[in-house]
């Protein structure tokens, strides 16, 4: 009796507010999927769109919900952590450069492991992985392209979440698989003329090269990355 | 659904070699097989083996000899960062021998930007040691470090082509390393540079940065090394979770 005395005496918003949370709480909006549009939700409620707005904006702000231009709002995890972002996640450095980040995705598929990405993952090799080309740019200026392999045996769901929206590592975590641990060596290499035009420099210009295996917690390798980064935005920070 | 598609094949053909190598236990200074053998092997057609070879020459896996073929490159020291290996270590744990040569070593009054570094009074003495590394002979990278004497007074008097920085500070002065930043980007080798690397000028490479403090963060070092990618390799091996399950690390040191 008192919940429904109470909740009558909540301004509307706020009662649309932990409507929403309670469906991220019980799945019914699941992480990473998106949320009904404002008009739809205005019209469930019986409410404007402006008190939707108004309703989400705080969820906003806690991190469980991130709005996207264009594209809605999606439901974030609640135990993605700022600090499990990687020190020189693409993000995370744009953000430190106070610059705005961009991700294009040039290419998606999948792919059998072969011989030697079934060894590197530990998997047989007719085992698929899903391999993703992104050209990564600050302020709209091409930096580093980035090819990524996932064993889809570990993420199966992997292409399911928009990869626009979540950083991949927040989509392992998403899909149970926090990445634990990443091993990474650095080389220096000419970059080819297709590679150079896809950054706007010139062939034969030098790039540095970071290759990347990712883990989970059990030491299942969950990621193969590739990063060819253009030589005036290349530099890796370590610190102890 | 995502589309499937087959692996392009200058990928398989470098994807095989590597698989080759690595399977096969192939070893610094082992001949690939021909061509021709090779193409059967790994059902690929010539153009796209040729791709593959010139792909992994680029990324030091393989050295092409005029007239006699393609060869494994030798193993590559590995600094890995959270090892905090000096540089001789990683040059033994590849198998080969470190040596170092002088170049320079004297003292110099701490400009603005060294005595910030340092923590000394600009002005201040420090101790600028300049040397080539090496393994197994051939000229890796050119490290200059500069020390702030006043925490190691007689530091000169060692012979850094034989001691160890390091061992010498926490043998005679009690100094340990224990906090570190480093930063690692590239650059091409001057005309100083390439003549005691041996290598062309402007030939790209590593150019580190780095600070060292103590336990209670008394600056110790400031350091910069120009270093040869064909050579030698940075590292990272960062675990984020201390439950994580230990790994292999065959992949970071192929």
């Amino acid at each position: 009796m008192a919940q429904i005395v109470s909740s009558h005496e909540q301004p509307i918003y706020l009662r649309i507010r932990r409507k929403i949370e309670e469906r991220i709480d019980r799945g019914e909006y699941p992480a990473g999927s998106v949320l009904p549009s404002e008009n739809e939700l205005a019209d469930e409620f019986g409410t404007t769109r402006l008190t939707v707005r108004n309703a989400m904006d705080a969820l906003v702000e806690r991190g469980c919900i991130r709005r996207v231009q264009g594209k809605g709002a999606f439901v974030s995890s609640h135990n993605i952590s700022r600090t499990s972002v990687p020190q020189g996640g693409f993000r995370k450095v744009a953000e430190a450069l106070g610059m705005e980040p961009s991700v294009r995705l040039l290419a998606s598929g999948r792919r059998k492991a072969g011989a030697y990405y079934g060894w590197l993952f530990g998997i047989p090799e007719d085992d698929l992985l899903y391999s993703l080309r992104r050209l990564n740019s600050l302020d709209g200026q091409p930096v580093a392209l980035e090819n990524t392999l996932i064993p889809l045996s570990l993420l199966p769901t992997i292409e399911d979440v928009d990869i626009q929206v979540f950083s991949l590592y927040e989509t392992y975590e998403l899909l149970g698989h926090k990445v634990a641990r990443v091993q990474e060596k650095l080389d220096v290499l000419a970059l080819t003329a297709r590679e150079a035009g896809l950054l706007h420099v010139d062939a034969g210009d030098v790039a540095m090269v970071s290759e990347g295996v990712s883990y989970d917690i059990s030491g299942n390798a969950i990621e193969y990355a590739r990063n060819i980064s253009r030589a005036d935005f290349a530099g890796y920070t370590f610190k102890f | 659904m995502t589309e499937t598609f087959d692996i392009p094949p200058r990928d398989k053909a470098a994807e095989g070699i590597l698989w080759l190598i690595q399977s096969e236990g192939l070893a610094a200074g082992d001949r690939l097989p021909a061509e021709r053998i090779l193409c059967e092997r790994l059902g690929v057609s010539r153009t796209a083996l040729r791709g593959a070879i010139a792909q992994l020459t680029s990324a030091h896996v393989l050295e092409s000899r005029v007239g006699s073929g393609t060869y494994v490159c030798a193993p590559k020291p590995l600094s890995v960062f959270q090892s905090a290996g000096a540089f001789s270590a990683a040059v033994r744990d590849a198998g080969l021998v470190p040596s170092a040569r002088v170049l320079s070593q004297g003292f110099l009054p701490a400009g603005e930007a060294l005595a910030a570094k340092l923590g000394v009074e600009v002005g201040a003495t420090v101790l600028e040691l300049r040397r080539l590394r090496m393994a197994d002979g051939v000229p890796v990278a050119i490290e200059t470090t500069y020390v702030n004497s006043e925490i190691c007074p007689g530091i000169e008097s060692h012979d850094f082509a034989v001691e160890s920085l390091y061992e010498v500070l926490k043998q005679k002065y009690g100094i340990s390393i224990a906090h570190s930043i480093e930063r690692i980007s590239i650059t091409r080798v001057n005309e100083w540079e390439s003549e005691i690397l041996g290598v062309e000028e402007g030939e790209p490479a590593f150019y580190e940065r780095g600070q060292e403090w103590t336990e209670q963060m008394e600056p110790v070092e400031f350091f910069k090394s120009v270093t040869l990618p064909a050579h030698f390799r940075f590292a990272s091996d960062e675990v984020w979770d201390t439950g994580a399950a230990e790994v292999s690390d065959a992949w970071l040191r192929s």
